[in-house]
This record gives structure tokens, C-alpha cells and sequence, in this order.
């Protein structure tokens, strides 16, 4: 690639994989982790702000900055722009935003189990809805049973399952959450 | 939440229970941006949690902890509401494929020769050896058709155990979830009823300072309006919000050089934000803000050039500012401002 069109976001995939089609599933993994990081650190829009992190990194590293570890960098700008997120003052954020959750009580929830079943066809292949069909299978001691047999059944360690199951259920909410918003799966 | 927390599970519970110092929280979230498995065992922490809300398990202590520290944003309302999806629809799959398991299991009726034709066919002339052969068959047809429907029977006795078992196993779970969800009721019951207690003699306080204000105000203008001295002059409006009235009408008199505004707040917990926030709108833009403010004597105040406050429609807002950073409109009023 010629080095001189690049932009900042194409400098970024480049550190992140030399391979473009690799770069961007690890830049969208990251984008996620963000996300996330910043969802548990109370931000009102996780994924805006690490949209925001992001593009600032890769600023940084088209202006030739030495970022060594891409994802380290990402998360500690992340911070910031946290920080400045909570600094300002949210006009009438905060009042919209409850009354979509209390909205979100009553008229959601066949929605979401509708976006839910489309979710599942649409998202996982026939392996993985068993997967989380059985992850999520019984109640109290027998779950914990459930899931050994599970994980031994798959050849995985207890942690991997879960870990498993963890990207699966991400993937379903995210899905969810953009049906419900946007009517669309 | 039935498995047992490693160390490093529960100081992450701990982490996403916000019950961390500030000093800890930065020290483990180091470990997030050393190690991407690390933090995606938190996040499988968070889940756990959560569906543990969202199935209503958690109790006492770490119920209260949860709904105060962990549902704090509209994101993080939304993962519970996912999670509650999540199990219904698992539940009814799981309803729908028991179902399934309960069609009944039909065997094939076998056809027998009638005792007549088995000796007839015995002693016939031709082929003993074969007629003995087909007996022999046909008795152990027999003894297998007499097994399998006593198996059947076995079965069907062992599915009804089955069924009642999960049936009766299903009806306690459901009486338990019953007994807890009449228990929040009858505290909620309770805390209204506190509640109203407390509103009733609040009301009483309130009006009692209403009328203090008013006439404090008035002596106060009077006063301002008596001094010579053009720039010491001051409007002071206490705005107090009054049953049957939207809009609070202000008369400013053209010499007047500020305009104080003084908001009445009373809060129940004076512990629950951390500081205040007044500003002046126009139009959806603000005019001027007070930046952060501590109450002081349950009044909040916002100082106003003169020349900003021209005659018009304006809306005051009042935000409260909470120990987690986020910020909760507190009141909003609307004031009518006349330049006499």
C-alpha cells in the first residue's frame, strides 16, 4: 500500500495484523473490549467512546507516535476519553435516557425474545446455538453439571467453554440491541 | 450463583460491585490492559452476575449492592433486560423439548397365529422338522412380545416419575420465587408508607420556609433598592416552585445591575450529591451556568448580568451531580422575566 494515501485507520490495521482481513477482526475484537471496559466504568455511551479512543490512536500513530502495544494504548486513551465524557454536563441526556428504560419494561420484551429467536438463526451456526442451548440449561447444581458434561463433550477446559459461550452471548446481544433499536436483524 | 468464586473471581465481583477504592480499581484495571483473557473473565464474572439478578437469586446485601453500584447507567440496564430474554428463551425451549419427550411410545402389535393353527401346523405330515423349526420361533416371538410390553410398562411408570419429579421440582422453585417476590412487596409496602411519613412533615417544613423566604426577599429588595450606588444594585428572586403556578413571573427593575437567583432545594439524603449545578436557558442554549456549587442553607444560587437577562421566556435547570460522576436533572422551572 502506498504509504503517502494512508489513512490514519489504515496505519492502525496495519499494526494491528499485517494481514487486512485478520486487522480487521482483531480491530473489531478490540473495538469490543473497549466497549466493554468502558460499559463497566458507568460510561453513558460505551461504544461511541471507543469508537472515539480508537480514532484517536490511530491519529496518534499517523502522526508517528511509538505506540508499541496497540491494545494497551487504545485502553488507556479509552480512559481519557472517559474522563472527559463524565466532565460534561448531560442536558437532558439522563431524562431521555430513563425513560427509554422504563419504555424498555413494557413494550420490549417480546420484541427482544422475537430479535432473540431471529438472533440465534441469523448469528450462530447449528453448533453453537447447542452450545449456548445447553449453557444455559438448568437450575442450581445440576447447571454446574451441565456444563462439565458440556465442556467435556467439546474438548474444552471449563474456562475455554466459558469463554466460548462468552463471545457467543456478545454476539446475541449486540445482535439483540440493534433489532430492537433499529427493528432490523 | 452456585459455583464457588476463585480469589481472583470475587476481587473481580468485587471490581464490578464498584466496592473497590479508587486506588484499587486503577491497580486491577492494569491487569484488563495486561492480559485480554483476564478481562474476558471478568466480563464472564459480569455475566454470571447479572443472570443471577435477572433470575432474582440475589438477596439482602448483595442485592442492594447490585441495584446501587452495578445499574447505574442505561447500558448496563439493558444487559439485565438481555439476560431476562436470555432465560426466558431457554426456558421455554427447554419447556417445548420436554413436551416433545412426552409422546407416548407405541410397539407394534404382533400378529399371532391362533393356538389352532400352531398345532395344526405342528403335527402336519409335511416337514415336522420345519413346523417344529416355526414353533420355536414362534414361541420365542412370544416371550419377546410378553418382554416388551412389560419394558414398556416399566418405562411409561419410570417417564410419569420423571415428569412428576421435574413437575414437583418446577412447583418449588415457582412457590419459592412466589414467598421472595411477597416479601420485596410487603417492604416496598412498608418503605411507601415511611415515606409518606416523611413527605407529610416535609411539606409542613416547606411551607413554613416558603413564607420565611418571601418575606426575607422582599425586605431584601427593599433594602437594595434604597442604596445609592448604581453598581451595588441587585434583584434577588427566589424561585420557588408553587402549586397551580408553571411559570414564575420575575418584574426586574431596569437599574438593576445582577440578578440573583436563589433556588430552594431540599434533598433527603444531602450525602447523595456531591455538588450542584444551576443554569439559565433560552431557546435549548444556555444563557449563563453557575458552574458547581455546594447548598448552602438548602439554597442553590445563580448570578446574572443584567444585560443577559433581557424580557422573555427563560427555563432553569437544576442538576445534582452524584459521588459516581453521573449527573440527575433535579428540578426544572420556568420563569417569565418583565424589565419594568
Amino acid at each position: 500500500m502506498d504509504d503517502s494515501n494512508s489513512t490514519p485507520l489504515d496505519k492502525l490495521l496495519l499494526r494491528l495484523d499485517i494481514d487486512r482481513d485478520k486487522a480487521a477482526e482483531k480491530y473489531i475484537r478490540l473495538r469490543d473490549e473497549l466497549a466493554n471496559f468502558l460499559r463497566l466504568k458507568n460510561c453513558p455511551e460505551s461504544e461511541e467512546s471507543a469508537d472515539e479512543a480508537l480514532d484517536r490512536t490511530a491519529n496518534k500513530i499517523e502522526k508517528g507516535e511509538d505506540v508499541q502495544n496497540v491494545r494497551a494504548y487504545a485502553f488507556r486513551v479509552a480512559k481519557f476519553v472517559l474522563l472527559e465524557k463524565l466532565r460534561e454536563p448531560h442536558f437532558g441526556e439522563i431524562t431521555e435516557d430513563e425513560e427509554r428504560t422504563l419504555k424498555a419494561r413494557t413494550y420490549e420484551v417480546n420484541e427482544r425474545l422475537e430479535c432473540l429467536e431471529r438472533c440465534m438463526k441469523k448469528e450462530l451456526n447449528e453448533s453453537e446455538r447447542a452450545l449456548i442451548s445447553k449453557y444455559y440449561e438448568g437450575e442450581g447444581r445440576s447447571k454446574t453439571d451441565i456444563k462439565k458434561a458440556l465442556a467435556e463433550k467439546f474438548g474444552l477446559s471449563m474456562t475455554a467453554l466459558k469463554l466460548r459461550a462468552l463471545r457467543i452471548r456478545e454476539r446475541l446481544e449486540k445482535c439483540i440491541n440493534h433489532c430492537v433499536e433499529k427493528g432490523i436483524a | 450463583m452456585t459455583e464457588k468464586r476463585t480469589p481472583e473471581e470475587a476481587q473481580m465481583e468485587k471490581y464490578i460491585l464498584g466496592e473497590m477504592s479508587d486506588a484499587e480499581r486503577e491497580t486491577f484495571e492494569e491487569k484488563f490492559i495486561e492480559s485480554e483473557e483476564f478481562f474476558a473473565r471478568a466480563l464472564i464474572v459480569e455475566n454470571e452476575l447479572v443472570d443471577s439478578y435477572a433470575n432474582e437469586t440475589f438477596t439482602g446485601d448483595k442485592l442492594v449492592k447490585f441495584e446501587r453500584n452495578y445499574l447505574t447507567t442505561h447500558e448496563k440496564r439493558k444487559k439485565v433486560e438481555n439476560a431476562r430474554t436470555l432465560q426466558t428463551f431457554f426456558e421455554r425451549q427447554q419447556e417445548e423439548a420436554l413436551e416433545k419427550a412426552e409422546t407416548p411410545v407405541i410397539v407394534a402389535a404382533q400378529e399371532k397365529p391362533s393356538l389352532w393353527d400352531s398345532i395344526r401346523a405342528f403335527f402336519s405330515p409335511q416337514g415336522v422338522a420345519l413346523q417344529y423349526g416355526m414353533a420355536v420361533v414362534l414361541l420365542a416371538v412370544t416371550i419377546a412380545g410378553i418382554w416388551l410390553f412389560v419394558d414398556r410398562s416399566r418405562l411409561k411408570d419410570e417417564l410419569a416419575q420423571t415428569k412428576t419429579n421435574q413437575t414437583t421440582q418446577k412447583e418449588e422453585e415457582l412457590e419459592k420465587q412466589i414467598a421472595i417476590a411477597r416479601e420485596k412487596e410487603q417492604d416496598l409496602q412498608k418503605q411507601i408508607g415511611q415515606q409518606k411519613e416523611q413527605n407529610n412533615t416535609l411539606s409542613g417544613e416547606l411551607d413554613v420556609q416558603r413564607e420565611q423566604l418571601k418575606q426575607l426577599e422582599k425586605e431584601l429588595n427593599q433594602l437594595r433598592q434604597r442604596q445609592s450606588n448604581p453598581s451595588e444594585n441587585i434583584y434577588v428572586a427566589t424561585l420557588i416552585r408553587v402549586r397551580g403556578e408553571d411559570v414564575k413571573t420575575l418584574k426586574i427593575p431596569q437599574t438593576s445591575n445582577l440578578i440573583r437567583l436563589q433556588i430552594p432545594l431540599l434533598v433527603a439524603d444531602e450525602t447523595e450529591f456531591k455538588n450542584y449545578e444551576v443554569s439559565l436557558n433560552q431557546n435549548s442554549a444556555q444563557i449563563v451556568g453557575s458552574g458547581s456549587q455546594k447548598l448552602s442553607n438548602t439554597r442553590l444560587i445563580l448570578n446574572v448580568p443584567s444585560k443577559l437577562l433581557v424580557a422573555g421566556d427563560y427555563v432553569v435547570f437544576v442538576k445534582g451531580k452524584k459521588k459516581d460522576g453521573s449527573v440527575q436533572t433535579l428540578s426544572e422551572l420556568k420563569i417569565k422575566v418583565e424589565r419594568e
